[in-house]
Parts: structure tokens; sequence; C-alpha cells
């Protein structure tokens, strides 16, 4: 069972921000349990994620990892608790409009559509926003794929005819194509050779710093988590 | 909006599978659009089949109820059974028989009459300085002895009609029309009310081959055209007088002044009524005058004579056979003169039939029995397509379903979604109806033809067999079962008598062309399935649940 006292925050708890005033993304007393009355898979789980940062979330399999994704990209709702957005409830939300609004988030398989071209999958995402850019929707996934360090000739590549690195880099590409201001990223460097790793990693400290955007990680990797700013680590239940 | 454009651009994506779903509906809706031509075209027919031609129809007297209600016994009246009381059955026919007020009295424009007329037919006998009827052979005969002897019987005092089947039926019906049933005598007189009645005179439509028509007035009172082949045989010129006799009583002659000579346009050397069939019965021996004529004569239906048949015994028949016809100006005329005149108190003993319309009821079988067919046909092919639309889009949904959870997962609500399906089996089902539509009107008219022809033909072969068996000259039948048949058969269509006839009167060709109505119905339907479909779709996608995307790994 995970609960507060063991939940460890080791890299420098900013008590000061969360003080401050509301985090963007803030886990507060979240319990989730798939069945009603069966056992709760989190645990009354407390967390603030802030803006400019890279938090990485570790933990062991079956910790709740996925769980905890699920709920903070508005997939699912807790059973117990909330989960608050610039301080407004998750349940109370749209979180279709919450999924294609404020959050981005790169799944592990990518779950890009795969026959559709790379700028389709981007200019796809940025449809579903709703939003409206001051750009032409291609320029803008284009330059996105720049961000991504993935060559503009790949843009009317089929997903399918992509590596798994390169699908990454779209994934990632989509999940920024509509200015989120939460990136959330399930095992982004799982199957990937160390030099995309690296790569990749400095993608999102680039978004974190420098785009002030609030990068939350999944990872079982010590190197990604090294490389973070924040490391959230989930222990087992037992 | 960006869903609608995004399902067009997975249209021309999922190539394979879309061209397989146009293909299916292509063909389902082919079937349906040719059955519902077919429907659509035989409705049509039997609508407009009798628009633009006039119908003609008599009131006769149904000897079947009319027995059944002198006989308390309760039995059928056939030949075999107990004979019903003749004389009763006589008397009753005689009280109950329509004089010719009683059938001007039905002609009225209120009734939908838009015109009528009769004939008289009387039948005379040979006088002995007088002409010769043509025998069956086509030769004058030296005596008129055989002749009068057979032609004794009345068919009037035909005990029944054959058992059971349709000829007796129709026999029946047709029995009150008159014009060649008088077999007694040599010759039939038949007298007409006017030009529309020699329009339709009883033996067919007949050309002036010398000389002209009688007039109608009183003057032209014994004036009479008669047969080139009577003519021929007794040598007979325009302007020559013949003589005949009274069928019962042969010392009254009559002298007859004949302005012309006329050629039946169907020739039958054969009178229908077989070899015992009185010589007054061939077309030949039909003596055409104006009803003056016999009204100047006392040939009249509400006089009657004596005759004496074979066996000696002494009848009391009718002088002469009113055949009044009315004539309308289309089918919905005629229903609503069968309503107003029992209406008006005709009784149900009494039969109002049309040999227009049952010659159209009879050439529209094979197209009812297409319409029935393809009527059941289309039903089938809906249901059918309808399913297999289902069935594909649940496979289609199914196996998309990591699309719906991709979308659903970057936040594009799930109604968006099912919109987005809907649309996308909506430009299919559209791109198949056009096709199935297209291919449906270049095939129907073909398809449609050879299916009624198979339909015709099998008609025709059961028509036949019916055929057949009335025609039989069977040694065992009686001589008033032969007769029986004879009115029938001469009272068919253009004189050319029998059911297989009828049968290839059928209407064989049918124009099942494909119209705007034809395309309208199956684009309605096509839609209205296709969102069916697009419901079960949505329903799918309702269901989903965005999470599962977190297990979708493929």
């Amino acid at each position: 069972m995970t609960d507060k006292k063991n939940t460890a925050a080791p890299a420098a708890q900013p008590a000061a921000a969360l003080e401050a005033g509301e985090p963007i993304l803030r886990l507060g007393d979240v319990s989730y349990a798939y069945k009603k009355g069966g056992p709760l898979v989190i645990d009354h789980l407390s967390y603030s994620f802030d803006t400019g940062r890279v938090t990485s979330i570790m933990g062991p399999s079956g910790a709740g990892k996925t769980t905890l994704l699920s709920l903070i990209s508005g997939l699912t709702v807790p059973t117990g608790g909330r989960v608050l957005f610039e301080g407004r409830d998750l349940a109370t939300l749209d979180r279709y409009d919450y999924r294609s609004r404020d959050i981005g988030v790169i799944f592990q398989s990518f779950n890009l559509l795969p026959g559709l071209t790379v700028l389709e999958n981007i200019m796809l995402t940025m449809d579903a926003s709703g939003k409206r850019f001051d750009r032409p929707k291609k320029e803008i996934a284009l330059e996105l794929l720049d961000q991504v360090h993935l060559p503009r000739h790949y843009a009317d590549e089929r997903i399918l005819h992509l590596s798994g690195g390169e699908q990454q880099r779209v994934a990632i590409a989509r999940a920024l194509s509509d200015d989120p201001k939460v990136v959330i990223a399930d095992e982004p460097t799982g199957n990937l050779d160390p030099a995309t790793q690296e790569d990749i990693m400095a993608i999102f400290l680039e978004l974190a710093h420098e785009q002030d955007k609030c990068v939350i990680i999944v990872t079982h990797s010590p190197q990604i988590a090294k490389a973070s700013d924040t490391v959230f680590e989930l222990k087992a239940r037992r | 909006m960006f869903i609608v454009r995004n399902a067009l651009c997975n249209v021309t994506r999922n190539k394979g599978r879309n061209a397989l779903m146009i293909i299916i509906v292509a063909i389902i809706t082919a079937a349906a659009t040719v059955a519902l031509a077919i429907v659509q075209a035989a409705q049509q027919a039997r609508a407009s089949a009798l628009d633009n031609t006039t119908i003609t129809a008599q009131i006769s007297l149904d000897r079947r109820a009319l027995m059944g209600s002198t006989q308390p016994s309760g039995s059928d009246g056939t030949t075999s059974g107990e004979k019903p009381d003749m004389s009763a059955l006589q008397q009753s026919m005689a009280d109950k028989q329509l004089t010719l007020a009683d059938y001007e009295e039905y002609a009225k424009a209120d009734y939908g009459v838009r015109s009528s007329y009769y004939t008289v037919t009387a039948s005379l006998a040979a006088a002995e300085d007088g002409i010769e009827p043509v025998d069956s052979n086509g030769t004058v005969t030296s005596s008129s002895e055989d002749s009068s002897d057979s032609g004794t019987t009345d068919t009037q005092d035909a005990p029944s009609a054959p058992d059971g089947g349709m000829g007796g039926g129709m026999g029946d019906m047709r029995g009150g029309k008159g014009g060649m049933t008088v077999t007694t005598g040599d010759f039939s007189l038949v007298g007409f009310s006017s030009d529309e009645a020699i329009l339709n005179a009883p033996n067919g439509s007949f050309t002036m081959s010398s000389g002209e028509a009688f007039g109608y007035g009183e003057d032209d009172a014994d004036e009479v055209i008669v047969s080139d082949t009577l003519a021929q045989a007794n040598g007979i010129e325009v302007g020559d007088k013949i003589t005949v006799a009274n069928a019962a009583d042969t010392d009254t002659d009559y002298t007859f002044t004949v302005v012309g000579i006329y050629s039946n346009a169907t020739d039958e050397a054969q009178p229908q009524g077989g070899p015992m069939a009185s010589t007054a019965s061939d077309p030949a021996n039909a003596i055409y005058t104006n009803e003056a004529t016999l009204t100047k004569l006392g040939l009249t239906p509400d006089k009657t004579m004596e005759i004496t048949d074979s066996r000696g015994n002494t009848r009391t028949v009718q002088s002469a056979q009113l055949s009044f016809t009315y004539v309308f100006a289309g089918k919905e005329e005629y229903d609503r003169f069968v309503e107003d005149v029992r209406k008006a108190g005709l009784g149900h003993e009494y039969t109002i039939s049309s040999e227009d319309v049952e010659r159209y009821e009879q050439s529209m079988v094979a197209i009812d029995n297409l319409s029935k067919f393809a009527t059941t046909m289309l039903i089938v092919v809906l249901a059918v397509g309808a399913v297999v639309l289902m069935v594909l889009t649940v496979f289609n949904i199914r196996e998309r379903k990591y699309e719906i959870g991709v979308l659903t997962a970057i936040g594009v609500k799930k109604a968006k979604v099912a919109t987005q399906f809907a649309v996308e089996l909506l430009v299919v089902t559209l791109v198949g109806l056009a096709v199935g539509i297209g291919v449906g009107a270049a095939t129907s008219v073909p398809v449609s033809n050879a299916l009624l022809s198979s339909q015709v033909e099998q008609q025709s072969q059961q028509m036949s067999q019916f055929g057949r068996q009335m025609q039989r000259p069977d040694g065992g039948s009686s001589a008033t079962d032969v007769q029986q048949a004879a009115p029938q058969l001469s009272d068919a269509p253009q004189g050319t008598p029998g059911f297989g006839e009828h049968a290839q009167n059928m209407i064989d060709q049918l124009n099942a062309t494909v119209n705007w109505a034809t395309i309208g119905w199956m684009l309605l339907v096509g839609v209205v399935l296709t969102l069916l479909s697009a419901l079960v779709a949505a329903v799918f996608v309702m269901r989903y649940e965005p999470l599962r995307i977190l297990a979708d790994r493929s």
C-alpha cells in the first residue's frame, strides 16, 4: 500500500511553490479501485505537479503508475479524492476538452493512426483541440518536426514506415501540437537506443525549462529519473 | 468540420475495404432496384392497361344461382345427379329475363355508362323454296332435317354447366350474351341497334365485300346483309331477295332484300359447336339486319314460340334473344356501374360481366405473379441487405477499435467519432447505391421481361391444359355438354376461342424502366438502412471506454 508517508519526493519538494499558488496539476487524496469496493490500486495519494519542471514518476510494476497516468490524463476519474487541474476538479470538467486542449499525452505504444501520414496525425490533434491557430497548421506541424528532431521529409510518410524512435518523435510532436500546458509521457524511452533516449530527454527538458510546460514522465529508467527535476516515487503495494 | 474531412480521407485511405463494401451494396441495390422497378411497372401496367380503352359489359342471368334457388335438394345440378326441376327453372328463367326496357333503365350516364347498344338474335329455318344454310363442311345442305333435329335443344335448356371448373363459371356468365347462343334453326338473324353494335358483332368484325350495310329506319326494315360464304353457296347477289322460314313454324316465310354481302375478318370453316351443333351457330349462316326488322317480324325477346325437340316434347322458348351491351370509358366507370346498378336493385341472380375486364384480368396474371415474386424478392433482398450492411459495419468498427481509442484519447468526443463513422459509411453506401441503381436501371428491362416471359410460358401451359379439357369432343359427353361449350367458345374475343388464347394474350412486355420514383425510393431505403447501421456503429463507439487505449498497444 502506498500512502502519504511512503511517498518520497527526494529532489527538494518545492513547498514554496505550493504555498505561492495553486499548482497546475494536483492530486488531492486520490484513491482508485478498478471495482467498487475492490482493492485500492492507488491509496490516498497527494502530490503537486509544477510548470517549468520535469517530474518523473517511478516505481516498480504494480505500483499504480499506469493508473496514475490515466487519472492525470483524464482517461478516468478517481474513486476517492480529486485530481485538480488549475484548481478545478477534473471530475467536473469536460475531460474530452481537457484531453484535447490542456494536456498532451505520449503513450507508451505511441498510439498514432497507422493509416495516416506523420503530418495528418499531428494535424488531426490540432483539429480535435478546436483551437484557433494564428498560422497555418501545416507550418506549425513542420516546425514541431524540427523541434522533435525529425527531418521534414518524413512529413508525408505513413506511420507504418517509421522506426520506433521516429514514431516516438511523431508522438511527441502530436502531443505538443495544440500547445498544451501539461505534457505526459508514458515510458517515452522504453525501446530506444541510449543516444535517442538522451535526445528525447533533452526535448522534454527544453519543453519544461524554456517553454515553461509541466512535463510528467512515467518511467522505469534511472537515467531519466536522474535527468529530471523531480522524482515522484510510488511504492509497491504489499 | 474536421471530422467530415477526416471521414472523407478515410474513405480513400481504406480503398480495399470500401471497394468491397461498395460492391456488396451495389449488388444488393441492383437486385432491389430491379425488383422495385418490376413492382412499380406492374402497378402502372395494372392502372393504365384499361386507361385509354373502352370497356363493354353485359348483365346476364346467372343460371347457376337460379338453379340453386329452384332446387331445394341442394344438389348442384350436375348431369349425373338428380335433374333440377326443369319446368320450374324455365319458368323462373322466363320471369327473370330482363327486357329491353330493363336494360335501358341501367344504361344511364349517372351510372358511368358512356353508351350502349344491343343485338337481337332470332333463329330462322330454311324455307322450302328459299336459300339453304351452309353446313359445317361449307357446302349447302340438301335438307334441313338433320340440323333442325340436332338444333332443338336450346342452350337455355342445358341442365347445368360442366361441374366445377372455370369453364362452367364463365359459361354461365357469358350465357346471356345471346349473339350466337341460339342453336335452333338453320340461320341466325341478328338485329343490330346501331353501328356501334355492328362494330362489336357477335361473330367478330367484318367488312363489306359488296353493297352496303342496312340503315336503321323503319323503311330499312327488310334490308339484310349476308355472309360471303352464304352468298356464294346460294348464288346471292346484292339486290336479290331471299326467303327464310320461322324456326317454329316453317309455314311462315320471311322475305328480305340483300343490300350487301359481308366478309368476316376471321373465317371459321368449322362451327364451334361440334358435329351436332346447329348450322345456325355457324357464322356463315348469320344474316345481319337492323333491330327494326326483327321487331317488325315479331321476333322480339318478349314473345315466345313453341318448339318441339327430338323426343317430341314441346317447349316454349323466347322468339329472340337480346344481348345488351354497356360501354364505359374506363375501368373506373365500369366499377362504378357495377356498384350503382347493384344499389339500384339488380338482384344477385344477375351477373354483371365484362369480357374486357376478364381479358384484362387474364392478361394481368403473369404480371401479377411477377409482381408478387418481385415484391417477395424486394423484401428478401432488403432484409438480407440490411443484415449484411449491419454485420459489415460491426466487423468494420470492431476492426477499428484502436482508431476509436486513439481519437477519444486525444479528446475527440464520442459523438464526433460516431459521426465520422456514419459519414464514412454514408459515403461508401451512397457510391454503392449509385452504382447499384445504375446497374439496376441498365438491367431492369431485360431482366423483368425475361422473368415475365417465363411466367407467361408457365401460365400458358397451365391454361392450355384447361383449354384441352374444355374443348375435348369426348364421345361420352352428351350433346348438351358440347353445346354448353359452344357459346363460351364462340363468345370469346375475336371469335377465336380458348383459354390458351387468353394466355397468349397475356401482357408479355413490361416497361420496367427505372424512373425517378424508383431512384428516390432506393435512395430513401438505402439511406435509412445506412443510418440504421450507423446507429449500430454509434452504439459501439459510445460503449468504448477511452481508458482501454492504454491496453490497446497494437
